[in-house]
């Protein structure tokens, strides 16, 4: 427990993370927001002045609705976090169902229900989205991918790969050295270590 | 009127300052009836015809209210705003075909984000099991403690957090290999997981190799799955 390295461990300090970033993402987009109403809204003459006076009055309270929000949600993703012992999707969604259920507890339980439900459905969406673009880049280079594996097998294989393309192997040769710097600059994954047989 | 009198009057008192004058005055006050002067009448008679004028007026304006009130009447009905043209059976179509087709565009969203979430990804499912052979084992336990949390990147983001590198890929039997790696942290150290699953014939996933490179508190390998494939003497 006392290595540094320990520390980084993001729960509990990113709830206070998270409730500063969702309050300045509510008063920046609720500054945004009540501006353009307050513009339309105001009689010709004073819309700068309206504008600035609806900003004024609404910004902090949208700012503070986010905190709150943020600061929910972050504390039910470290619960689910520290009761699952892992990090996937599935955390995020149930703590959006939990926040929206959470704050609506107030109204009764039909009404906490179906905010718990609409929440849960929005962070679905939102985990499913982020899945989805990230599949959708990574499946933006399918042959390097494939052509990296065929360097790590055995000798023999690659001989009797040699043997059936003869010319082939100076072009093998020259896409895994591309695709090699692609992939050390575009991706993340590691390819794993030769392994030392020492004893354990 | 009175006013008109009475400015006169003290005009006429400015303008002279003789004692006649003033007896004239007293004497027009003292008596109610006073002699009309002979350049007063045509000023008192115009002000009494404009009266009776603004009279006839008032009068002749509520006559023509009331004739436009009535006139109003008939059009106020409510029966009196159909529309001429119905609206015809092909718009009606076509509107129900934009609706229908809002409705499959949100069926098609939903089967995406359902498909991606509910029906497993294959990274998940690899990190979960890898995970799960990793929690229950001696060897990691006694290193890095217990509870083991896994996840996929070492970062503060959320997002990254919950990201796990793979690569999948096909190799040249057709079978398919999915590779991940990902972070373990337990109470007295850390490390970083690689994996390799492959689906066999019976469809079912097996480990081709899970490796577990101890960083903290000491530095350590353990290979915890490693595939040998069956042997045949007569091949």
């Amino acid at each position: 427990m006392g290595t540094p390295e320990t520390s980084r461990e993001p729960c509990p300090d990113r709830i206070l993370d998270d409730i500063g970033g969702a309050f300045g993402m509510g008063a920046v987009g609720g500054s945004a927001f009540h501006f353009l109403k307050g513009l339309y809204n105001s009689p010709k003459g004073d819309r700068f002045v309206g504008a600035t006076q609806a900003v004024r009055l609404n910004a902090p309270r949208v700012g503070g609705s986010f905190a709150v929000w943020g600061g929910l949600f972050s504390a039910f993703d470290c619960t689910m976090v520290y009761a699952r012992q892992k990090e996937d999707p599935w955390n995020s969604i149930v703590a959006g169902a939990a926040t929206g259920g959470f704050l609506s507890m107030r109204q009764g339980l039909g009404a906490s229900a179906r905010s718990a439900a609409f929440g849960g459905v929005l962070l679905a969406l939102i985990e499913g989205a982020g899945i989805m673009l990230n599949k959708f880049l990574s499946a933006q280079q399918p042959m390097p991918m494939i052509m990296d594996e065929l360097p790590p097998q055995s000798s023999t294989e690659q001989s009797w790969l040699g043997g059936w393309f003869g010319g082939g192997n100076k072009e093998e040769t020259a896409t895994t050295a591309g695709s090699g710097s692609e992939t050390k600059i575009l991706e993340s994954f590691d390819a794993p270590p030769v392994p030392n047989f020492e004893y354990k | 009127m009175f006013r008109r009198i009475l400015s006169h009057h003290r005009t006429l008192s400015a303008c002279a300052h003789n004692a006649t004058t003033r007896s004239l005055a007293t004497r027009r006050h003292a008596p109610n009836v006073p002699p009309p002067p002979s350049f007063l009448i045509p000023r008192s008679r115009p002000l009494s015809s404009k009266t009776s004028q603004s009279n006839e007026a008032a009068e002749s304006s509520n006559k023509a209210k009331k004739d436009v009130a009535n006139v109003e009447d008939p059009f106020s009905a409510p029966t009196y705003n159909i529309p001429e043209k119905p609206v015809t059976f092909v718009e009606g179509a076509s509107y129900s075909v934009v609706i229908l087709a809002g409705l499959g565009i949100a069926a098609a969203a939903g089967y995406a984000v359902f498909k991606e979430l509910i029906f497993q990804p294959k990274e998940y499912k690899i990190y979960n099991k890898a995970l799960k052979r990793i929690q229950d084992d001696g060897q990691v336990r006694v290193r890095i403690g217990f509870p083991i949390t896994g996840y996929g990147q070492e970062s503060r983001n959320r997002a990254a957090r919950q990201r796990i590198p793979h690569r999948v890929w096909t190799d040249e039997e057709g079978v398919e290999h999915v590779e991940v790696n990902f972070y373990i942290r337990g109470p007295h150290g850390h490390g970083k997981v690689f994996a390799e699953m492959f689906k066999g014939t019976d469809n079912e996933w097996k480990f081709t190799y899970l490796i577990v490179e101890i960083r903290a508190p000491s530095t350590a390998q353990i290979i915890l799955e490693s595939y040998i494939p069956s042997y045949s003497p007569t091949k």
